[in-house]
């Protein structure tokens, strides 16, 4: 499995007692799969999301990624994992403004000790893979939603990840740039990235494999 | 370093987007940097910097101390050198060297040249050649030797248009033709930058004796051999003065109960004596300053930081580590800093010009310099850099803290955060307030000392008071008859001067170089011996128009008059603190007093009147040494200075005197013209240099906390906004949002000036040493400023809180 959640469960002090955003949740997801998590708001998809990503570190529970036990792993090793195997898309595309789509392109690969060399090589890959060469020294502001999204999903392949986590990829979008987008997702499914994605979005979230659904924090498989 | 140079870059782009922000951060910065800057110049200059001569670090300067006399520091005189050069084996070689005036008479006005005369080992002590000829010799200094001169860089220039070929040449100086055979370095400024030329000191066969022990005018210096230490010094002059006094019993009684020894201390140590506690006090108010101002920068950094959430929520996903977010706060953070700092360099320049000359003046002159070099630099590039490190902690700690997740909500305002940035922009505020506080008391006790200090009476009224200093070196005036009817001739007719309305002479003028002539003193009828010494006392020989011009009140008898002449009984007059010390119970008119010790050659002179008691060099000092004043037909010397009451400009009286001096002799020069006003004011020089900066200081630092005060409640208004908006929905008026906010302010400012009258009683202790007539918990200081700071603090907090007052109910809970 390239990931596997155990009773997991994350939960925030509130007054005297704590209000719980994910509840026992036992998840396991194969690598090649495209996963859709719907729900109301306030379920716990994004919380889902930020546990999986590792942006999270205040759950209790068991987390392998790729075998790796997670939940006893230090700080410094989940950033080493994140940084291997995930990669993020945004709702709101989370573009850093001033830094062109060649330096959003480039900034996860910084972080990761890589030759400048390669970085641009890598970074000339994606432009052209998503056929946005003529945009690399634009900025985000002077791009389409459509658009920045799509330097999002790139910035978010760069580094090769094992798995995509998208959360409401294209809440923002109008329907056409969704469609964009989503299709390239599949794309990228179709290679073998494995793909988790927050949807609200009924058309969309049956393009996955595989449903899940959250309500009032507890998981509930389709 | 390839990360950070990329950081770097960033970072420039994100100052270019916001350079309103980068401008107050790097003008903040400048403020705290170039203070610390301008401080560590001198600190540098002073302390760290090797003196400009080979292996310094042995070079020590000798002297005789008196301790059991009260007299801590006494020159030296020639037998005593000639033991020490001899009989001292830690020192690898001993010079002696004092200052005499002589006379130039060039062009139209005299002129007078400042010579350092010292024995040729000085030279060789120094470690210091000529730049061309040579310097002098043992020869040079044989008795009966041709007078020879080796000049300084500066008079070679000014004198003969820097030509090479004057070795050889003759210059007449007072009446003697000096035969030139070198020129100095440009850079050599010992014993300061004033001396003009070197001339050779030969010792009589008299001066060589016993009866020369005790005329210590000259200074000695030496320089120890490698691996000698002070204490080793010290040993050997001590076993010399036992050696002494068993070969002269007669003295040993006197060396027995004055404590008398010979003594070395490094000539750094020396020269910067006590300044080194006061150079602490400004590099920590400084440090204060810039504590203040990196506060006010975090607290800057950290608004922006909120905005910035987002940002590092995402590269914090895109896998940021907390040390690269650290990173890139830091390389933005340099960008200021090091801008900050370098136009810190031009505050600090601006510093060094207000305090430097002030507070070096009173080491030995040229020997220190505080300018802006390498070290300096290096340390300002070191400040810089710990500061951009200091002010990025906060901001990322806050920023990148808790929960990186809730930057990736809609508009990145996470609870936890906020509530961490409130809390953190009150600590700085409250931590600018007590450093502000601190900084303030530390500044306002040194100007009440100041000015308790400057209004001390120094015995005599310096308004409207000249003074000109004279040397009369000339042939012509080597019988004091001729110097007697000089200076008669010079009063004479400048008392004529319209607008003088009195004048006269004294040897020894107060608050200047010549002002600490002193000797012992024996009263007719004392026996001196082991157990009782011979006191000691300021020798002044004065005119009879010196009381009434300089305004010295006559307390007692009379004054001396033209009567008092050469061939008439000889007379002194004593000043209060004499009279009390000596004649307490007993009428001083009629007493008898010697200078020197009583024997059958004493001349007695008898005590005529009592004057007011005067300050001779320090006007916060205790007078603690008594003076005689003994009659100018009686008793002469070549040196001392004419005091001239008038109401007129200096130019104007200045072009007069000197035209009296040109019918009186043309070819004598007087010079050091200024008013005792100047003259007490220069005294109080490395007094004044140190408030004037902390004042500077303190009001940046008033200014900074302010500015704080300011950003921390509007911050806090535009939080508190939709809440604002609910309480004047639910019927709060104006009045109420006006005392919230106003409340919310008074408990940081509160808090801030409680931390800081708590740092300030800390800071007051320390100042002790440096106050004058007030005590460091002086109450009026404290309630002053932190009176001056709340009222600030409200100034502050005003705008703020109106702004608040009228936030618009509906349009602040639409924004909710």
């Amino acid at each position: 499995m390239l990931i596997s959640l155990r009773k997991l469960e994350r939960s925030y002090p509130v007054g005297a007692g704590r209000a719980w955003v994910l509840r026992n949740i036992d998840l396991d997801v194969a690598a090649g799969e495209f996963i859709s998590v719907t729900g109301p708001s306030g379920s716990g998809k994004s919380s889902l999301l930020n546990v999986l990503g590792l942006l999270d570190a205040g759950w209790a529970g068991e987390y392998f990624l790729d075998d790796q036990p997670v939940h006893s792993a230090s700080p410094a090793q989940r950033q080493r994992l994140q940084r291997e195997a995930i990669g993020f898309i945004f709702q709101h595309y989370q573009l850093i403004t001033d830094l062109t789509v060649a330096e959003n392109l480039e900034l996860p690969l910084s972080y990761r000790d890589m030759p400048s060399v390669q970085r641009r090589a890598r970074v000339a890959e994606m432009l052209d893979r998503f056929q946005i060469v003529a945009k690399r020294d634009l900025f985000p502001s002077q791009l389409s939603g459509g658009q920045q999204q799509l330097v999002a999903v790139a910035r978010a392949l760069i580094t090769q990840p094992r798995v995509i986590l998208a959360d409401e990829p294209t809440g923002a979008l109008h329907s056409d740039q969704g469609q964009l987008v989503m299709q390239a997702l599949q794309q990228l499914n179709a290679e073998g990235t494995t793909i988790i994605q927050v949807t609200h979005n009924d058309e969309y979230a049956a393009l996955g494999s595989r449903r899940l659904k959250l309500f009032d924090g507890w998981l509930k498989a389709e | 370093m390839r990360h950070f140079f990329s950081d770097l870059m960033h970072a420039a782009r994100q100052w270019r987007a916001r350079p309103g922000l980068w401008l107050a951060i790097v003008v903040t910065l400048a403020l705290g940097i170039g203070a610390n800057t301008a401080v560590f110049s001198v600190i540098n200059g002073v302390l760290l910097r090797p003196l400009p001569f080979a292996d310094a670090d042995r070079l020590v300067m000798v002297y005789n101390t008196y301790p059991k006399n009260d007299l801590a520091f006494a020159g030296t005189s020639i037998p005593d050198y000639l033991d020490r050069k001899t009989g001292a084996p830690s020192f690898e070689d001993l010079a002696m060297f004092n200052q005499i005036s002589l006379n130039l008479t060039l062009g139209q006005v005299p002129e007078q040249l400042s010579a350092a005369r010292v024995t040729p080992s000085f030279f060789s002590v120094l470690q210091s050649g000529a730049a061309f000829g040579r310097v002098l010799d043992e020869t040079d200094a044989e008795e009966g030797a041709a007078p020879v001169a080796v000049l300084s860089h500066g008079l070679w220039q000014r004198l003969y248009g820097a030509d090479r070929t004057i070795i050889g040449r003759e210059l007449a100086l007072s009446g003697r033709n000096y035969q030139i055979i070198g020129v100095m370095p440009e850079d050599f400024a010992f014993p300061d930058r004033q001396r003009d030329l070197f001339i050779p000191f030969a010792f009589s066969a008299e001066q060589r004796g016993d009866e020369e022990r005790g005329n210590e005018y000259s200074m000695s210096i030496g320089r120890l051999k490698p691996g000698a230490s002070l204490a080793g010094a010290n040993a050997e002059m001590d076993l010399l003065v036992q050696r002494l006094g068993a070969r002269l019993p007669d003295y040993q009684a006197f060396i027995a109960a004055s404590g008398f020894t010979g003594r070395a201390q490094y000539l750094q140590e020396f020269f910067v004596g006590d300044l080194r506690g006061l150079l602490g006090l400004l590099q920590a108010a400084t440090l204060f300053v810039l504590l203040i101002a990196s506060a006010n920068v975090a607290n800057l950094l950290l608004a922006q930081g909120l905005a910035r959430r987002r940002e590092f929520s995402v590269r914090a996903a895109m896998g940021a580590g907390r040390a690269q977010l650290f990173r890139q706060v830091v390389a933005e953070s340099l960008l200021a800093t090091v801008a900050g700092a370098g136009l810190g360099l031009l505050v600090a320049q601006a510093c060094l010009g207000l305090m430097g000359g002030q507070l070096l003046q009173r080491m030995g002159g040229s020997l220190f310099a505080s300018s802006i070099d390498g070290s300096v630099l290096v340390f300002t590039l070191v400040v810089s850099v710990l500061v951009a490190l200091l002010i990025s902690i906060l901001p990322v700690i806050v920023v990148a803290g808790p929960s990186l997740v809730e930057g990736l909500k809609d508009g990145g305002h996470g609870t936890t955060s906020s509530r961490l940035t409130r809390l953190s922009r009150s600590a700085l505020v409250v931590l600018q307030l007590a450093l502000s506080v601190a900084l303030l008391i530390g500044a306002g006790l040194l100007l009440r000392s100041f000015d308790r200090l400057s209004s001390v009476a120094p015995g005599f009224d310096p308004g409207d008071l000249y003074s000109a200093a004279y040397a009369l070196n000339g042939e012509q005036y080597a019988e004091a008859s001729a110097r007697a009817q000089f200076i008669e001739n010079a009063l004479g007719g400048i008392r004529e001067i319209p607008g003088v309305s009195a004048a006269g002479m004294i040897s020894g003028l107060p608050f200047s170089p010549m002002a600490n002539s002193s000797g012992t003193f024996g009263i007719r009828g004392e026996v001196y011996d082991a157990t009782h010494v011979p006191p000691h006392a300021f020798q002044r020989i004065v005119d009879e128009g010196f009381f009434p011009a300089s305004a010295v009140p006559l307390l007692l008898g009379r004054n001396f008059s033209a009567a008092d002449s050469a061939d008439a009984n000889r007379v002194v007059i004593i000043d209060k603190l004499l009279a009390d010390k000596h004649f307490a119970g007993k009428n001083p008119i009629g007493q008898q007093l010697s200078r020197g010790g009583n024997d059958e050659n004493t001349q007695w002179m008898t005590v005529v009147g009592v004057v007011g008691t005067v300050k001779a060099s320090e006007l916060g000092a205790e007078v603690r040494k008594e003076t005689m004043y003994v009659p100018m037909r009686q008793t002469s010397v070549p040196v001392g200075a004419l005091v001239v009451r008038a109401k007129m400009p200096r130019d104007v009286l200045t072009t007069r005197i000197r035209a009296v001096m040109k019918r009186v002799d043309p070819g004598q020069p007087i010079f050091d013209i200024k008013t005792m006003r100047e003259r007490i004011d220069a005294s109080l020089g490395p007094q004044r240099a140190p408030m004037q900066l902390l004042l500077v200081f303190a009001c940046v630092a008033l200014i900074l906390a302010a500015i704080g005060i300011y950003a921390v409640l509007a911050f806090l208004v535009g939080q508190r906004a939709s809440e604002i908006g609910v309480r004047m929905a639910i019927g709060a008026g104006r009045s109420d949002i006006l005392k919230l906010i106003m409340g919310q302010s008074a408990g940081l400012v509160g808090l801030g000036l409680g931390i800081g009258v708590a740092a300030a009683l800390l800071v007051g202790r320390l100042l002790g040493a440096q106050l004058y007539g007030i005590s460091a918990y002086d109450p009026l200081t404290y309630i002053v400023v932190v009176v001056l700071l709340a009222l600030v603090a409200i100034v502050a907090s005003l705008v703020p809180a109106r702004r608040a007052s009228t936030i618009d109910p509906l349009r602040a809970l639409r924004q909710e």
